[in-house]
């Protein structure tokens, strides 16, 4: 075949698929992307409010000192838990229901007439009676709205397995989530005990903790957020019904945590000039503790788009993202200073032209800095992309 | 080897503009302008290197969307396409879209808009997503994105010789696979 065989081929199939594709495209529009970066900056500014509002009412302190009185994560609980009515209360009384009742199942709530308690943010989402069909419920003039799981756990201790399932209302972007425990009445019929947790981003998992307690995998951020996937912090939270509502009782009650005596930077991400075609390049982490207690479980979470990291490896924080990865960091005596360096090659060109480009431009980048299962409430600035 | 010229495809009469596919060099006035100026030419880029127009819209649609929660910068930008389809690329390329393909609540609650795909579009689409990504993506770039070798090479941040070495390659490969008797065409 000629060149212009070739090129007359190519712009051929090229220009059908153009004339074939471009009429099925159907933008969305440029209002949604508006409304969703709205929507997405006023859950984050809410959660962050929340956050707060949690870390000011049950210092460190407090909560590791108290039993099982202090709240939980934002919204636990709801007027209606709080205060259920006599119809729907059960008794906590570990005799006073027969051990006899059928454990509710998923696939039962899965078509089941239920009433759901007030979601954290109205955003029109069903509650009260609602009727699912294969787990759907709402739709038409509500958002469309599903339950994505379910456990058993005999929450009210009276021998019979309740349930706690985690719902969705996919009133925004990502959605509204929210737990609640249903239990068995004595007529058989399903009964909602009461609004585990509402108002956080993500409740991601449900089971069954120790002596009538439920554990959530909660997360900070939903996977549609493109750092969310590396950047997300997942955390297994227990809570515990005390009759009247749900309390946390284990677990950490925030995403953020702040360590003042921890001083972390990170430097410029430098590519040396391109040795047969390929950049080597370096960015250091510099963690200090000035603290007069040893750090021992700080880690460092980074999602690197810029090239391939070749060191260190680190632990996986997504399946099948090699981008990524969550770096332990060696226990920080007090007074000392930790460094984690990473190498990268620019094997795929991602990076930018020569010349100094800010990391966060180029691409989806992540530096984070997290103790335990908690993020810094204060994440160290990114550098500069430097090539030389 | 086959020497690839600036515009290697013959000119020839499109009923896709240009403005479409590629759009200005310079900055729209608004974020309104942009989008209507670029969506559905980004999109026919994404498209044919994840061979998936709903995930292509939904990756256009993203890099809007962050464009727009940070227009206040980028307005001042000589040309705010240029990041856009730099995130829209970088996004199609991450394994955020897999991540986010993977997020079976949404995939449940996505509509489906695009009737299914012809024969003509999945011959191209089915060639291209025979070629390593880095081929696919100087192809796209070159022959949808009418960038030009100058313009990959300086956005892939190599030389113009591996540019024309990669569209040697999947020029061939493409064109091997169009015509290919076995694969109908």
């Amino acid at each position: 075949m000629s060149d212009f065989d070739l090129d007359a081929l190519l712009a051929g199939a090229v220009d059908d698929y153009n004339q074939q594709t471009l009429p099925q495209i159907r933008p969305v529009g440029s209002g949604r992307a508006r409304a969703t970066a709205t929507h997405r900056k006023r859950v984050h500014t809410a959660i962050m409010s929340a956050v707060a509002l949690v870390v000011v009412a049950v210092p460190v302190g407090v909560y590791a000192a108290s039993d099982h009185n202090h709240n939980g994560p934002p919204v636990v609980g709801s007027s209606r838990s709080a205060s259920p009515a006599p119809s729907e209360s059960p008794s906590a009384a570990p005799s006073s229901a027969p051990p006899t009742l059928a454990a509710i199942t998923q696939q039962e709530l899965s078509n089941a007439t239920l009433s759901l308690p007030s979601w954290s943010d109205g955003n029109g989402c069903p509650s009260g009676t609602v009727k699912l069909h294969n787990g759907q419920f709402g739709g038409g003039n509500v958002p469309a709205s599903q339950l994505l799981k379910a456990a058993s756990v005999d929450l009210d201790r009276d021998g019979s397995a309740d349930a706690v399932a985690i719902f969705i209302c996919h009133g925004g972007d990502p959605g509204l989530e929210m737990a609640v425990a249903f239990h068995r009445a004595p007529d058989g019929s399903i009964q909602t005990l009461g609004k585990v947790v509402t108002g956080i981003y993500t409740i991601a998992d449900v089971r069954a903790g120790d002596a009538g307690t439920v554990q959530l995998q909660v997360s900070d951020l939903a996977g549609s957020d493109g750092a969310a996937a590396t950047g997300q912090v997942k955390q297994w939270r227990t809570y515990e019904w005390d009759g009247t509502r749900f309390n946390q009782t284990a677990g950490s009650t925030s995403f953020t945590v702040a360590v003042p005596a921890l001083t972390v930077t990170l430097s410029d991400l430098t590519f040396e000039a391109p040795v047969n075609g390929k950049r080597t390049g370096t960015m250091t982490v510099t963690l200090r503790n000035g603290g007069t207690t040893t750090i021992s479980n700080a880690s460092v979470v980074y999602e690197l788009t810029v090239g391939t990291v070749t060191a260190p490896t680190c632990d996986q924080v997504v399946a099948d993202l090699p981008f990524s990865g969550q770096c332990a960091v060696q226990p920080i005596a007090a007074g000392a200073t930790a460094t984690v360096t990473f190498t990268m090659i620019d094997d795929q060109g991602a990076a930018a032209s020569p010349g100094s480009t800010p990391l966060q431009e180029t691409g989806e980048n992540l530096v984070q800095i997290r103790v335990g299962d908690q993020k810094l409430a204060t994440q160290p600035p990114l550098g500069k992309v430097i090539l030389k | 080897m086959i020497a690839v010229s600036q515009r290697g495809a013959p000119e020839r009469a499109s009923s896709v503009s240009r403005s479409a596919v590629r759009g200005p060099t310079t900055g729209p006035a608004d974020f309104e302008e942009l989008y209507a100026a670029h969506f559905s030419g980004l999109v026919l880029q994404i498209n044919a290197y994840v061979n998936n127009l709903t995930e292509a819209q939904d990756l256009v649609q993203e890099a809007f969307t962050r464009a727009v929660a940070r227009w206040d910068k980028l307005a001042r930008y000589d040309d705010p396409a240029t990041w856009v389809r730099r995130v829209a690329w970088n996004l199609a390329t991450s394994r955020w879209r897999r991540q986010r393909t993977a997020n079976a609540f949404l995939a449940r609650q996505r509509e489906q808009h695009a009737p299914g795909p012809n024969p003509d579009r999945v011959a191209l689409t089915a060639a291209l997503a025979t070629l390593p990504p880095t081929l696919r993506k100087a192809f796209v770039l070159y022959y949808v994105a009418q960038l030009s070798i100058t313009e990959i090479a300086n956005e892939e941040d190599v030389a113009e010789g591996t540019v024309k070495s990669w569209l040697h390659r999947a020029r061939t490969q493409v064109a091997a696979h169009l015509t290919d008797p076995r694969e109908g065409n």
